[in-house]
């Protein structure tokens, strides 16, 4: 029958489209399990070989969330690699070299820069970081003024190694009276805004003896072994997207006060009543206003610091 | 090719004649009782559950033949109001010399005490009346028969409605005798205005349909619409079910979208005529069918309306079940296999876990445990109650288990295709649900080829669609396209009884007044 | 067939819907280029000029109440010349049709679908378009009602989220170099703007053309002000330099921010853009169509859809080489090109109206 021939070809050519979508399809696919998720990268200059250097943290699933079961054991929930090259780039490519999977960078929640970098300047790698369309621009970044392999490496015995160390520290709400938190996208709009220079928190890492019994186990037979914890403390300050020095606690807690961005921290003031002692003050509120004015011809600025708070 | 272009613009319109019953042999009543008998004997089919009763009227010899179905009837009413009468007749004096005429007149006024009675000139007619459980009377020498109603059909009792059981609200549905679902409909709208139109179709089941509708609230044109589109049922050979009438008068028969509601619930059908809609029931089927019918109905349910105004939550929720019956296998597929990076990080690595070692990529597992889900599905609908209910939910825990344990599916599909059978559930109506059903794995399709954007283009495909069909000339997806804000509240919402002061001019009653203004509850002022 | 009739609402809808989302595209950066910290400014006047266009497109199809632009140019200027106008705007809009699908893909492949071809991209939006034509009129318009609120909801969404981030220093000051790139910048957008000249397509359809007024305002309003706001939100964000600089500011202002803690929500953005564009592409080609049927006076458009799918498809892959090609040519062809449709020809066909009723 005529009516019947016209559906046939109606669902032939339905059939036909299907199938096409079905053949030629997928080009963006990739399944879960064909990639390897970086969660944290360590970049640096090396001056002497004019060479960048990067350290990615892969992330072993099965150890992270199998870790309640055991599975976990000695292997370590991160596998840590460190290659070079004459660009960013190319230093990232020959990662490939060790790892099966494809690298993934829109999880990786934090980035240390070492100091050599951040002095010689941040563009090169921020470039990089703005362009690729997986990374997220809540990523932490931090400055560290040590190897940034080393400190890769520190704390796998306390949190679960450094980079999870690092997310759960930003993540907490409480007492960060001694380091700024600032994640790419902050840096980048105080970057790019004019009169605002972009800041960092300050990583390093302290070598020390295991103190608890438990830190004794868990750091291996041999109880001398020396734990390597990290430790933020501190700002990096920049002038454009360079590096021009670092601001210990005391001028950190300073700076904080100035950006408002004190919540939830403890801090020690002298008794307004001028009883002798110290009183501690836990933070609720703090406001802070900053007038411009001339002093004697140089500019000068004057700085309100209002706290609210309750003595604890 | 010109051809093959006007069929595609324009569908072959029939050419059908109006009568409002299936065509049939000319057949007038011959003089004599012996022809009649032949005739009606011929009729019949000389089938042997017809029964020819000839007697003599009273003490005369006056000779009838009355013509029965043997089961249709009820024999008491027959015996006590028909034959009784007629057999203990007596010719008053006045009457003595007259004809048989005279006779056959005197009794259909005076003696056969049956309230619904009819002539008919036409012993085609006669035959049909009989087959539906009337008693016909032959009579010598008058042109007409005389049908008496004396039907007891076989039927079941007034029941709880079974597909659309609720919570709270009437529970008398439907059943399958038309005259019965009538009356059902007469008790709750005691009103002039109510219109039972019946007409006949199916040219060997030559069943009874009924158009019922609102004379002074229905816009006179979609009743209009109505009556032509029925004729249709006329010129096939059987209607068995109203899902027949369904079948062929509605808009678009290749949509995947349903755009005839139908319901058991006498209440429901209330409603939808005081909202200005027509409402077709089947004799034989306990399903009558709404029209016009607009998407947003498929996801209401009858006592939205009659608990408190808080089921406005409920309606909501359907919304969203809908959309995630719809969407929520696609959504996995496209979010594991083309957007990671929106996935927050812990839930990712636990999918990473339990996917390793699948052999399947997610779109090929997706489209298993959701093709599993509706073989089970099915198994368990067809199977006697007690059967089904085990086997469905023992199969869907041991293979759902099993599978996992064996590592071919993944937890976590096994969660998302368990999440959208539930929310398939929470639609109310079943034939929505089932071509959500169908649609589901076509948007898997497009999402497991193009991501996010191929369940997209499903969604812009669908709305598209959605927007060009028409339920007897009203948009099906009214009142959101063509948007109409103020009644596009009670889609999502349930108003309360005080607000909806005008029926939905979608539909464009006569009557676009519901009830008076300010019927809410005020406080006492005093 | 019984004629098709769409509302003020509706008219509305569609005609935002066919201008807005290719607006947020291109033009943010290339204005930010030409007119610098003025460009809210350059997009004002732009704006402007789209309001007076669509003043004068009302005064001209209210003369005509039952045909649209082309008949009006057919009844108007004789035969020849009327045919010869519409072969014009034939190819007019089929250009422009092929531009917004290339647009679409572009922006698709460099944001969304890194791997996927360009030509399943269009492909897939053209057959999607063609499916909608071959609906109707009717439907595209009630399908741009609801992406029309779905699209300007998360669009103010997101302008509300930008509040604590503007600036009002990134804009000023206001005419530090002279109007002449504002000008220059406003010529630019007067494409977006001038595309109101759609609604002499419309006008025989409209069920009170009374109300045509009403639609054209709101609609070169909501796209004038709304792209007034989001150039001062990624100039705010990024300096007018840098803005200049990123091929699709929007985009990577979007990219900076995230609902609490979810984030990369670009996707999402992207997805409601995709459904503007769906439109957009639909209008466009069904009024190629409706232009190719005019000029073969055909009584029938749907036999039509099939070769101008194609014909729209080929022509979109082939017509640029790469996403900054169809950048310059949008700024540097397109502005001196769309103006001829959008404003000279009617005006040719008002004066030519003017004197033909003089005369009589």
């Amino acid at each position: 029958m005529q009516n019947q021939r016209f559906y046939g070809r109606k669902l032939l050519v339905l059939l036909l489209i299907v199938s096409l979508l079905l053949t030629g399809g997928c080009w963006d696919r990739e399944e879960l399990e064909e990639l390897a998720y970086v969660l944290a990268m360590a970049i640096d200059y090396l001056p002497d070989e004019e060479k960048f250097e990067v350290t990615t943290a892969i992330i072993r699933p099965l150890n992270i969330s199998g870790g309640e079961q055991g599975g976990g054991g000695d292997v370590e929930p991160f596998r840590l690699i460190t290659t070079k090259g004459d660009t960013l780039s190319t230093a990232l490519e020959q990662q490939n070299a060790f790892v099966a999977r494809r690298m993934y960078f829109a999880h990786t929640e934090v980035v240390i820069i070492g100091e050599n970098l951040a002095r010689r300047g941040m563009h090169t790698v921020l470039d990089r970081f703005v362009r690729e369309r997986d990374l997220r621009m809540s990523m932490q970044l931090f400055i560290t003024s040590e190897d940034v392999k080393d400190v890769m490496r520190s704390g796998s015995k306390i949190e679960e190694g450094m980079p999870v160390f690092l997310t759960r520290w930003q993540e907490r709400k409480d007492g960060q009276i001694l380091a700024p938190v600032v994640d790419l996208r902050i840096f980048v709009k105080n970057l790019l805004s004019s009169g605002i220079d972009p800041v960092l928190p300050r990583l390093s890492i302290r070598t020390e003896r295991p103190i608890s019994p438990q830190e004794t186990e868990l750091a291996g037979k041999d109880s001398s072994e020396m734990v390597v914890y990290p430790k933020v403390l501190g700002t990096a300050v920049f002038k454009g997207d360079k590096l021009t020095g670092f601001l210990n606690d005391y001028e950190t807690l300073g700076f904080l006060y100035v950006q408002e961005d004190i919540q939830h921290a403890t801090v020690m003031i002298d008794d307004p009543l001028g009883n002798p002692g110290k009183l501690v003050v836990f933070i609720l509120r703090n406001h802070a206003e900053v007038t411009v004015l001339q002093k004697e011809g140089a500019p000068a600025a004057r700085i309100e610091v209002t706290v609210e708070g309750e003595l604890c | 090719m010109k051809n093959f272009i006007k069929k595609w613009i324009r569908p072959k319109k029939q050419q059908i004649s109006t009568p409002s019953e299936p065509p049939h042999p000319e057949t007038p009543v011959p003089p004599s009782l012996a022809d009649k008998t032949r005739v009606m004997g011929e009729l019949v089919g000389h089938s042997n559950d017809i029964i020819f009763r000839r007697f003599n009227l009273g003490f005369s010899h006056t000779e009838v033949v009355a013509v029965y179905a043997e089961g249709l009837v009820d024999t008491t009413s027959q015996n006590e109001s028909l034959f009784k009468p007629l057999m203990f007749y007596e010719k008053n004096k006045d009457t003595k010399s007259v004809g048989t005429v005279q006779i056959y007149e005197s009794l259909k006024s005076n003696h056969i005490s049956i309230g619904e009675i009819a002539e008919h000139d036409d012993l085609w007619k006669a035959s049909h009346s009989v087959l539906s459980g009337d008693t016909v009377l032959l009579f010598e020498g008058v042109n007409k028969v005389l049908c008496i109603n004396t039907r007891s059909l076989p039927q079941r009792n007034i029941d709880e409605p079974k597909r659309e059981t609720i919570v709270r609200g009437p529970q008398e549905g439907f059943t399958e005798l038309l005259r019965t679902n009538m009356a059902l409909l007469r008790r709750r709208l005691k009103h002039p205005d109510l219109v039972f139109e019946t007409r006949r179709g199916g040219t060997y089941t030559y069943t009874e349909v009924a158009i019922v509708y609102l004379r002074s609230l229905v816009n006179p044109k979609i009743v209009e619409e109505v009556r032509r589109r029925m004729e249709r049922i006329i010129h096939t050979d059987s209607i068995l079910e109203s899902g027949m009438v369904e079948e062929l008068i509605e808009d678009n028969p290749y949509s995947p979208f349903p755009q005839i509601e139908h319901t058991e619930r006498p209440d429901k059908a209330v409603a939808q005529l005081l909202e200005g809609r027509v409402i077709i029931i089947v004799d034989g089927s306990p399903f009558t069918l709404i029209v016009p019918t607009l998407f947003w109905q498929f996801i209401q349910s009858a006592d939205d309306y009659y608990e408190r105004i808080f089921g406005s939550f409920v309606r909501v929720l359907r919304v969203v079940a809908f959309h995630i019956a719809l969407f929520l296998p696609s959504l996995y597929i496209a979010l594991t296999t083309y957007h990671q990076e929106m996935i927050p990080f812990s839930i990712l690595l636990s999918i990473n876990v339990a996917r390793e070692g699948v052999p399947f990529p997610a779109f090929v597992e997706a489209i298993i445990m959701e093709g599993i889900f509706e073989l089970l599905r099915e198994a368990g609908i067809r199977l006697p109650a007690q059967i089904g209910q085990a086997v469905s939910i023992v199969g869907a825990i041991i293979l759902g288990q099993a599978a996992i344990q064996a590592n071919l599916v993944s937890p976590f599909m096994v969660i998302v295709v368990a999440i959208t059978a539930i929310s398939s559930f929470l639609i109310p109506a079943f034939n929505f649900a089932i071509s959500l059903r169908i649609l589901r794995f076509g948007v898997m399709i497009l999402a497991g080829t193009l991501g996010l954007f191929g369940i997209l283009v499903a969604a812009m495909l669908l709305w598209t669609h959605l927007a060009s069909l028409r339920s007897f000339g009203v948009p099906y997806m009214a009142p959101m396209a063509p948007l109409n804000l103020r009644e596009l509240r009670d889609v999502f919402l349930r108003l309360p009884k005080w607000v909806g002061d005008q029926r939905p001019s979608t539909l464009r009653p006569l009557d676009k007044i519901r009830q008076d203004r300010g019927l809410k509850p005020q406080p006492d002022t005093e | 067939m019984t004629i098709e009739k769409i509302n003020t609402w509706q008219a509305t809808a569609l005609l935002t819907m066919s201008i807005i989302p290719t607006a947020i595209l291109f033009p943010p950066a290339v204005l930010a280029e030409l007119a610098g910290r003025d460009a809210w400014l350059a997009f004002l006047l732009a704006g402007v000029l789209g309001l007076l266009l669509a003043g004068f497109i009302i005064i001209l199809s209210s003369a005509y109440p039952e045909y649209n632009l082309l008949q009006i140019g057919e009844a108007v200027m004789g035969p020849f010349f009327g045919k010869m106008i519409t072969l014009a705007y034939v190819f007019f809009f089929i250009i422009v049709s092929a531009i917004v699908v290339r647009e679409f893909s572009a922006f698709m492949v460099s944001s969304f679908m890194q791997f996927t071809p360009l030509e399943i991209l269009s492909g897939v939006i053209v057959t999607m378009a063609m499916y909608a034509i071959y609906l109707g009129l009717e439907v595209i318009c009630r399908v741009s009602e609801i992406v029309f609120i779905v699209v300007m909801t998360s669009l103010l969404f997101f302008v509300v989220l930008s509040i604590p981030e503007l600036d009002l220093r990134s804009i000023l000051p206001v005419v530090d170099s002279g109007m002449q790139p504002v000008f220059n910048g406003s010529i630019v957008f007067f494409v977006w703007t001038g595309e109101i000249f759609f609604l002499s397509m419309l006008y025989p359809y409209l069920n009170r053309p009374a109300q045509a007024w009403q639609a054209a305002v709101i609609t070169v309003s909501v796209v004038t002000i709304f792209m007034v706001i989001s150039v001062f939100i990624t100039e705010s964000y990024f300096g007018f330099q840098l803005t200049s600089r990123i091929l699709f500011p929007l985009l990577a202002y979007v990219r900076l921010i995230g609902i609490g803690f979810w984030e990369r929500i670009e996707a999402l953005v992207i997805l409601i853009w995709v459904a503007g564009m769906y439109i957009k592409i639909s209008f466009f080609i069904y009024m190629a169509v409706v232009a190719v049927k005019q000029l073969f006076g055909l009584s029938q458009y749907r036999p039509l859809i099939l070769p101008m799918g194609s014909l729209v498809f080929i022509l979109s892959v082939i017509m640029f080489e790469n996403t900054i090609e169809i950048s310059v040519f949008l700024r540097d062809v397109w502005p001196f090109f769309a103006p001829l449709y959008a404003l000279i020809f009617p005006l040719l066909f008002y004066l030519t109206h003017l004197v033909k009723s003089l005369k009589s």
